[in-house]
């Protein structure tokens, strides 16, 4: 799961989550169907289960406004200088003005990263919490969401889930938590695998872009000169500075997730790709992977054979 | 709603949905809206709660059925809210966080609280009606007409308690759906 740095205080859960939690009616966010498929498995449900985190949230670093001064001659750090992802591009013009963009730039932003594992961490971490005190097997039917808070400057990551307790079973410290629930659950069992964790990963690469990659995007590259740049022919152009910055992005968010795993596997994994344009051409862009970390505990087992069924509705 | 269904002797309501609506025509004028499907028990079994009244559910048809399979019957839509108002904040508070990533706990209490207490008000309901559980739980967040800074948390679901009655949830089957 996305790791709380170490030191840093959950804040505990506020009063009135004590109180709900420990009133006579469980609460599920489930749907019928899926509550009907936890009953089916020996699941259930304890009670829905929450956790926020407001964070004051920039997308972007400070590194940014210094790639702003100069035309763009400020100076990133470099690959050997903080083992991040950093990559640069000169323009073939040579100098033509102030305002001519020279020098191009694709970075990670570790800070942007780390305080996206924050926020999401806290929220999980509060969910679980609220789970453990229920006296929780598990949480089913994780949901994620960040959100911005209009006319503050913050976003709201927040965590949802189902608590489910398995009567009889041991129980696992802290609980699993996985994003499925109900017939997706079954056959996640079925095949011989049980979650460990809801997880999730994000990258955050910006993109300052020089002259060429600035026409390309405005549409007002000659063909001769982004053509001849992007190895294509003229009027279709490959972006290469966007592109790699895209690739970049998708690889760390993967390479994140993957050292999250440990020898367990990641099922129903979802990426998505956010982009912002943050300045005339310039792009901050973040990738996101979720899914539920599972392990084997079983040989596979194949399902009886499938009965073909058509529905008359 | 209710009022219709006791008059027509129902054991209960499905499909309910809930709506509220405003109108060019009447400035700080909102209409709510109720409206569902009224049932009755063929078989004479009463399915009213313990208020006497009939069921109320946001339930679809198949969701009641498979409800009632797993040994449990509807008693009743409950709901609780609370409006919140998020404070702006001040010119030392934004200084003091200017380009640094941070948790705002006073905010993160703040949302968490109201959306705490909603739901205990939800179970409040559920509570009275002797509910053992509340299944579909949602949680929305309007801000109506009131501006950014003002929401409300709206926690509604479904009441329902065990029946008493013999049941098997039937054992999952694996299946190919020949639909497109």
């Amino acid at each position: 799961m996305t790791s709380v740095p170490d030191g840093e205080n959950t804040g505990g859960l506020p009063e009135a989550a004590g109180r709900r939690l420990g009133s006579g009616a469980w609460s599920s966010g489930l749907s019928v169907a899926d509550f009907a498929s936890c009953l089916s498995m020996g699941m259930e449900p304890l009670g829905f289960v929450q956790g926020y985190a407001a964070m004051h949230w920039s997308w972007y670093s400070s590194t940014y406004y210094r790639t702003q001064t100069m035309g763009g001659l400020g100076r990133v750090p470099g690959p050997a200088e903080q083992g991040q992802y950093s990559e640069g591009w000169q323009c073939p013009h040579g100098f033509v003005g102030g305002e001519h963009r020279m020098y191009g730039y694709n970075f990670e932003q570790t800070m942007v990263e780390d305080n996206w594992n924050t926020g999401w961490g806290l929220a999980f971490h509060r969910m679980v919490e609220e789970a453990s005190a229920l006296g929780a097997h598990g949480v089913v039917g994780v949901a994620d969401a960040m959100t911005p808070l209009p006319g503050t400057g913050a976003v709201e990551f927040s965590i949802k889930g189902t608590a489910v307790t398995v009567p009889g079973a041991p129980r696992p410290d802290p609980p699993f938590s996985t994003f499925l629930s109900g017939q997706r659950l079954v056959k996640l069992i079925e095949a011989g695998f049980v979650p460990v964790s809801a997880v999730a990963a994000c990258s955050s690469v910006q993109m300052i872009s020089y002259c060429i990659t600035r026409y390309q995007m405005a549409g007002t590259a000659a063909g001769n000169w982004s053509g001849a740049m992007s190895g294509g022919v003229a009027g279709v152009h490959s972006i290469v500075q966007v592109g790699k910055a895209l690739r970049a992005a998708r690889h760390l968010a993967r390479e994140q997730m993957r050292s999250q795993l440990g020898h367990d596997e990641l099922h129903g994994a979802t990426l998505e790709s956010f982009e912002k344009e943050v300045g005339e051409g310039d792009l901050t862009i973040q990738c996101l992977v979720r899914g539920t970390r599972v392990r084997r505990f079983k040989p596979f087992d194949p399902l009886p054979e499938a009965e073909p069924v058509v529905r008359l509705s | 709603m209710d009022a219709e269904a006791i008059e027509l002797g129902a054991d209960g309501v499905v499909g309910v949905r809930l709506d509220v609506n405003y109108y060019e025509w009447g400035s700080d004028t909102a209409e709510f809206i109720a409206l569902g499907t009224a049932v009755k028990a063929e078989d004479g079994t009463s399915y009213r709660n313990n208020q006497g009244k009939p069921f109320t559910s946001d339930l679809s048809g198949q969701d009641f059925w498979t409800l009632m399979q797993t040994g449990h019957v509807p008693l009743g839509l409950v709901m609780g809210t609370c409006v919140y108002h998020i404070a702006h904040r001040g010119l030392a508070q934004t200084m003091r966080t200017a380009g640094q990533n941070m948790e705002l706990p006073n905010f993160t209490q703040a949302l968490y609280e109201a959306r705490e207490l909603a739901m205990t008000r939800m179970q409040d309901e559920a509570t009275e009606l002797g509910a053992t559980g509340i299944v579909g739980v949602r949680l929305e967040e309007k801000s109506h007409m009131w501006g950014d800074h003002t929401i409300e948390f709206l926690s509604l679901g479904t009441a329902v308690a065990k029946s008493g009655r013999d049941h098997t949830i039937p054992e999952p089957r694996a299946i190919i759906s020949l639909d497109g």
